[in-house]
């Protein structure tokens, strides 16, 4: 009865009691157990992560590596609150062990070798952010910091705090039964509650709304109001000499986000026919699908409660490179020239030097606008 | 049983006035055409549950500090010839227990479906369903004949079916509230047949007059009808195959009906009618085997669905079969406590359906047993079981009997019919 009449008193009841209950198991990462990785292995997956992120020189005393995911209850629809590429699944493990990796001393010797020199005193915090509660958590477990460190994570702790708190405010404004709150705090605390109440249907709109995704780097849009509608991936052109990075990141993100704008546009578009219709009377079974009443065939899209904001655009990916490598990473990626070419995304490129922006069109040719 | 001793007794009346105006007004805001804010309703319907539940607090605590039932008295309604429809109010613990649990219910649920409502079409529809069934309740509950609580009876039957298509562009639903309806009017006629039974015999369907006449030869037949109106009800073999099938409108509306309230009339009903078929050992053996037959069709059919909702379904039919046991044994107090009990856990586990998932992966025996089946596919089971597992997983070919032998020669009766 409190979980329903009160959700959020509810949470904190159950959190204490949790604490007072259970004494939380710590788990480890085991990455070197059976058939795990070897040195060199790890060695390379930290190289190529780095270098999607653009860092090989100049490491700050402390680099967060945040995952997300999303906490929500009585909704089946985990897959698409939580990580669209890996079917719902949380970012922490991997955060985590991403982090186990990079602060070994055998991988960073073996990184030495290879060009990329991490000082000892930079640490890698594996780090967690809620994205329907607006969480966010930080595994100091397996570091130690100095003293330093600590005065400069308390620091990052609270800035991260106010732009969840921010990012909150943000979000309350799509929801119609809140009342528009004008205090950070109390949206903070009203999203919190979402996250927790049986009865939510929309706990978050996760990417509802969804119709840009910029690859370039992150000046281009600095302090430019995108109204929670584009995907943002990092890449700097002339860090990119040969255009390597340029395909492993195009083919990595642009896939991706059109798959993910995909599935809100045909749940959109028919509501009945590609998405789930209303989450009111839906059922699970086989505790794999959802289906609609008591017969009917299995859902495939997204509930009317989760794009009814979306507005069915085809998503436009703008990449900022330089021209060749753009040309031939549509030749060489089956994947992406398929997308491109059938116009499942529209595609445009902004050139690195001059901003101007281009427009790929129907019959493969570059319209500058 | 005493008589009325203060005006505080008139309780349970104003309880029904309270819920007949708040009714009256919903559906005068309904026939205007008014456009009402989401708000709005949300405020009076809030207003309306705590009142109801302080009302229905105040009469359960005078009933059990009385420590006798009461009867309310209102003037006659109808007066024909030698047949008077008087209004007559009985308030007893058991009544005041389930009207309690219901206003309860009732609040809970609404307060659910604020947010999971939100925003859809027929906001307004559902919450005026809802509360005619809150009414409905409180009618049978605080009923003193049968004539009463025939109008509580209809009410729940009619929000049901409506809220069964709440969703009226889908094709289904609309068909598996028609089914039933139909179930619902088949039993109807049965009760509305002990109704005129009592009173052609001159005694009046008051409760306590039935009880002083229960002796009499008649209330063997009585009886019987009355058996049969709680079968559709309470989902009761052999009229059980339709539970699942109302699984088509909001979850809320589900867990509220067929977890919580209206599968509970049928043992609520048999209660309070106990005098007319207590007396009688085959009419006591009958309810005994209907529940036991239900118990055991249910819990078989329900172990191998796949889905949540109907799983819930056949297990709360498995329950109520036990709760009829428990009724022809004469174990009435312990019948009452397992509906009060039964329906919290059923409208709890309604609420969380879409959780299952979530519970599965969080709780690592499931998993292992699971596991243990997939690993396993090969492990030996007898050939009966294996039998016994399809013909369960077909319903036990319940629908194809019922279809052969009333739908199609009822159908073929009405095309007879239709020639001339």
């Amino acid at each position: 009865v409190l979980r329903i009449l009160y959700p959020r008193l509810w949470k904190k009841f159950d959190h204490r009691l949790n604490l007072y209950l259970k004494s939380k198991a710590q788990t480890q990462i085991e990455l070197q157990g059976n058939g795990g990785y070897t040195d060199l292995q790890m060695a390379q997956i930290v190289k190529t992560i780095l270098s999607y992120a653009g860092i090989s020189q100049d490491f700050s005393p402390l680099v967060y590596i945040i995952g997300h995911g999303s906490t929500n209850t009585n909704n089946p629809f985990k897959q698409a609150y939580g990580c669209g590429a890996c079917s719902g699944n949380s970012g922490f493990p991997n955060s985590k062990s991403f982090c186990l990796m990079a602060n070994k001393r055998e991988v960073r010797n073996l990184l030495k070798d290879q060009g990329i020199l991490i000082p000892n005193s930079t640490l890698f915090i594996p780090t967690f952010h809620d994205t329907c509660s607006e969480e966010i958590t930080f595994d100091l477990s397996q570091v130690s910091l100095s003293e330093k460190q600590k005065t400069l994570h308390e620091h990052f702790e609270n800035t991260m705090i106010e732009a969840c708190e921010k990012n909150a405010l943000e979000r309350c404004r799509l929801f119609q039964d809140s009342t528009i709150p004008q205090n950070q705090k109390f949206a903070h605390e009203h999203v919190k509650a979402r996250s927790m109440d049986l009865a939510q249907p929309r706990p978050e709109y996760g990417h509802s709304k969804v119709s840009l995704c910029i690859v370039g780097r992150r000046d281009l849009t600095l302090g430019f109001d995108l109204d929670r509608r584009a995907f943002l991936v990092d890449y700097d052109p002339f860090f990119d000499s040969d255009g390597s990075l340029l395909e492993e990141i195009a083919v990595g993100a642009v896939p991706v986000a059109a798959n993910i704008s995909l599935d809100y546009y045909f749940s959109r578009v028919d509501n009945e026919a590609f998405g789930a219709g209303t989450k009111l009377p839906l059922n699970i079974t086989s505790l794999l699908g959802v289906m609609r009443g008591s017969k009917s065939d299995l859902q495939i899209g997204l509930g009317k409660q989760m794009v009814e904001l979306h507005e069915p655009l085809r998503i436009l990916v703008l990449v900022e490179a330089k021209l060749e490598h753009l040309e031939r990473l549509l030749k060489k990626s089956k994947r992406i020239h398929n997308l491109v070419q059938n116009r499942w995304v529209l595609f445009g490129r902004i050139c690195p030097e001059t901003k101007e922006i281009s427009y790929y069109n129907e019959q493969s040719e570059w319209v500058k606008l | 049983m005493g008589e009325v001793m203060s005006t505080l007794d008139y309780a349970p009346l104003l309880i029904l006035g309270i819920s007949f105006v708040w009714i009256l007004a919903q559906t005068a805001i309904a026939f205007l055409g008014l456009k009402v804010t989401e708000k709005f309703i949300k405020v009076n319907t809030a207003l309306y549950c705590v009142t109801l539940v302080i009302l229905n607090l105040f009469v359960f605590a005078d009933v059990v500090f009385k420590g006798h039932s009461y009867l309310i008295h209102l003037p006659d309604l109808l007066s024909i010839r030698n047949y008077t429809l008087t209004a007559e109010f009985y308030v007893d613990i058991y009544g005041a227990l389930f009207a309690l649990l219901s206003a309860f219910l009732f609040g809970i649920i609404s307060k659910f479906s604020f947010s999971y409502l939100h925003r859809e079409e027929g906001f307004f529809r559902y919450f005026l369903l809802i509360s005619l069934l809150s009414l409905g309740l409180q009618f049978i509950s605080y009923a003193g004949s049968l004539d009463i609580l025939f109008i509580g009876w209809e009410l729940v039957g009619i929000t049901s079916v409506h809220l069964i298509a709440f969703f009226q562009y889908n094709i289904r639903s609309a068909q598996n509230s028609l089914r039933t309806l139909v179930f619902y009017r088949i039993c109807d006629i049965s009760l509305l047949v002990a109704c005129i039974l009592l009173h052609f015999y001159d005694h009046g369907t008051e409760f306590h007059v039935i009880q002083h006449h229960a002796t009499e030869a008649l209330t063997h037949w009585v009886g019987l009808f009355i058996i049969i109106a709680t079968l559709a009800k309470s989902a009761q073999f052999p009229l059980s195959n339709w539970l699942f099938r109302a699984m088509e409108g909001p979850t809320t509306s589900s867990a509220i009906y067929y977890g919580a309230l209206s599968v509970h009339l049928g043992p609520f009903l048999l209660l309070r009618t106990e005098s007319l078929w207590s007396i009688w050992p085959g009419l006591r053996i009958t309810i005994f085997v209907i529940g036991l037959t239900s118990c055991i069709y249910a819990s078989l059919v329900g172990k191998t669905r796949s889905d949540v909702k109907s799983s819930i379904a056949y297990t709360t039919i498995t329950q109520v079969g036990i709760i009829y046991m428990e009724l022809a044994l004469g174990l009435n107090h312990l019948a009452i406590v397992h509906i009060l009990c039964h329906a919290l856990l059923r409208t709890w586990q309604f609420l969380r359906s879409s959780s299952v998932i979530h519970d599965f992966l969080e709780s690592a025996t499931t998993r292992e047993q699971f596991q243990l089946i997939m690993y396993y596919p090969e492990y030996p089971v007898p050939r009966w079981k294996k039998n016994l597992y399809i013909h369960a997983m077909n319903g036990f070919y319940l629908d194809q009997i019922q279809n052969f032998f009333f739908v199609i020669p009822f159908k073929r009766l009405s095309q007879f019919f239709k020639k001339y």
